[in-house]
């Protein structure tokens, strides 16, 4: 179902409606969902277009946009212009050899603690599994989804890089944030 | 006796551990930040040699290199390898490698960087930590059978990335397993003011709490500042302290 919702609202969410009609379809659609499942659909949309290198900030910002009539969301600026209980949205491109790019998602808690790993991983794929070898620290490392399998017509190395509170097999969690990072 | 008026100068943000205990996902319970007035015992960077001795037996800071495919830190001044640190990184000494693999990898997680880290970045008490006593006899000195609490007030290794790319307001806090999260700056701050010190007074409320107060009264307290920590609110507020005519 979410499947369905979502190519539905990745279509849309990036242009403006053509019509009067589209546009009310397109809220219906939306504020039908909770505001998980709204989430997991941006996180989708931009995914889905970050490894096409020419997707950038104002992109983001367009699309980060066309989201905020659903749940709390903006782009980040220097001078803290999101509101603590909003996402901020943060682009990151780097000519580095070395460095990854990524886009930040910065959780707040109101959101972080009911968006669960049980949900991302249904809709994105497992995560990669933990080193067992070496014990975990107090707060876990990031967390990482590939998306090779939810995209497989990307070109790039497309992934999630998840920062929580705890494991994400525990039953009580706080995501505080989320990055789509593209390898080079 | 003496009474001291307390009013609220600044607030900063905060997190405690859960109101209830649950299991924390490195495998130690998750606790309540323990109710109560306390007194500052020390500030620095936090070295464990107890349960966390993996992550946080380097201290914060500490200068690294690679010697071929061999971890190697600046400790006590010397460089040293990794798995010579203490018995706990010493239990992998025959697996110079993987051990090297694996830091790579989690810099790379918390980085997005593919280098490898010239500084220890992963201990889990961030750059500098606030530890706290419970002072039964009030002579705000730790003394007698007076011990030093596990919760600490200090910051954690995600913050500190973000503070390190000028993020640091894109922080959101995570609940902890007992101490109070802050963000890296809010502690320098904190510090640089005076209201982070050793032998001022913290205290923790309680988490039904819903209100910050803008004065309050003691009759135990000691001028100039006290730092005052609301878990069901998620800030620190900051008091001035005076004596009350």
């Amino acid at each position: 179902m979410l499947a369905v919702i979502l190519i539905t609202t990745q279509s849309l969410a990036c242009k403006q409606p053509e019509s009067e009609n589209v546009k009310a379809r397109q809220l219906t659609t939306a504020v039908k969902l909770p505001v998980n499942d709204q989430v997991i659909i941006y996180i989708d949309s931009i995914a889905s277009k970050f490894d096409n290198q020419k997707f950038d900030a104002t992109q983001l910002k367009l699309l980060t946009d066309s989201f905020s009539s659903y749940f709390p969301v903006g782009i980040y600026k220097d001078g803290n212009s999101v509101p603590d209980s909003s996402i901020a949205a943060d682009m990151s491109i780097s000519s580095a050899v070395d460095q990854y790019d990524f886009v930040n998602l910065s959780i707040p808690e109101n959101i972080g603690t009911k968006l669960s790993f049980k949900q991302l991983i249904a809709h994105f794929g497992p995560v990669t599994p933990r080193d067992t070898m070496f014990p975990a620290p107090k707060m876990p490392f990031p967390v990482i989804i590939e998306l090779k399998k939810h995209f497989p017509d990307q070109k790039k190395h497309v992934f999630l890089n998840i920062q929580a509170s705890n494991n994400p097999e525990s039953p009580t969690n706080q995501i505080s944030s989320i990055k789509i990072v593209r390898s080079k | 006796m003496a009474s001291y008026a307390i009013t609220k100068i600044n607030e900063y943000d905060a997190h405690g551990g859960p109101s209830s205990e649950k299991p924390g996902g490195d495998g130690h319970a998750k606790t309540a930040t323990r109710e109560g007035r306390y007194v500052i015992n020390s500030i620095g960077k936090h070295v464990s040699y107890g349960k966390y001795a993996y992550w946080s037996g380097v201290a914060w800071g500490t200068e690294m290199r690679l010697d071929g495919d061999i971890t190697m830190v600046k400790n006590g001044g010397a460089w040293v390898r990794l798995t010579d640190v203490n018995a706990q990184w010493g239990k992998y000494k025959t697996q110079q490698k993987q051990v090297t693999e694996y830091i790579r990898q989690q810099y790379t997680a918390i980085s997005n960087s593919k280098a490898f880290p010239n500084r220890w970045i992963f201990n889990d008490f961030g750059h500098t930590s606030v530890k706290y006593f419970k002072d039964t006899n009030h002579n705000w000195k730790l003394d007698g059978k007076e011990q030093v609490l596990g919760d600490f007030i200090h910051t954690t290794p995600p913050d500190e990335y973000l503070t390190s790319i000028n993020r640091g307001s894109q922080i959101k806090l995570a609940e902890s397993h007992g101490c109070i999260h802050v963000k890296p700056l809010d502690i320098d701050t904190m510090i640089g003011n005076g209201y982070l010190k050793k032998g001022n007074t913290i205290e923790v409320h309680s988490y039904t709490e819903r209100m910050i107060p803008v004065s309050l009264t003691r009759s135990i307290a000691r001028p100039p500042f006290e730092v005052h920590f609301y878990p069901g609110l998620f800030k620190i507020a900051i008091y001035r302290v005076s004596v009350k005519n």
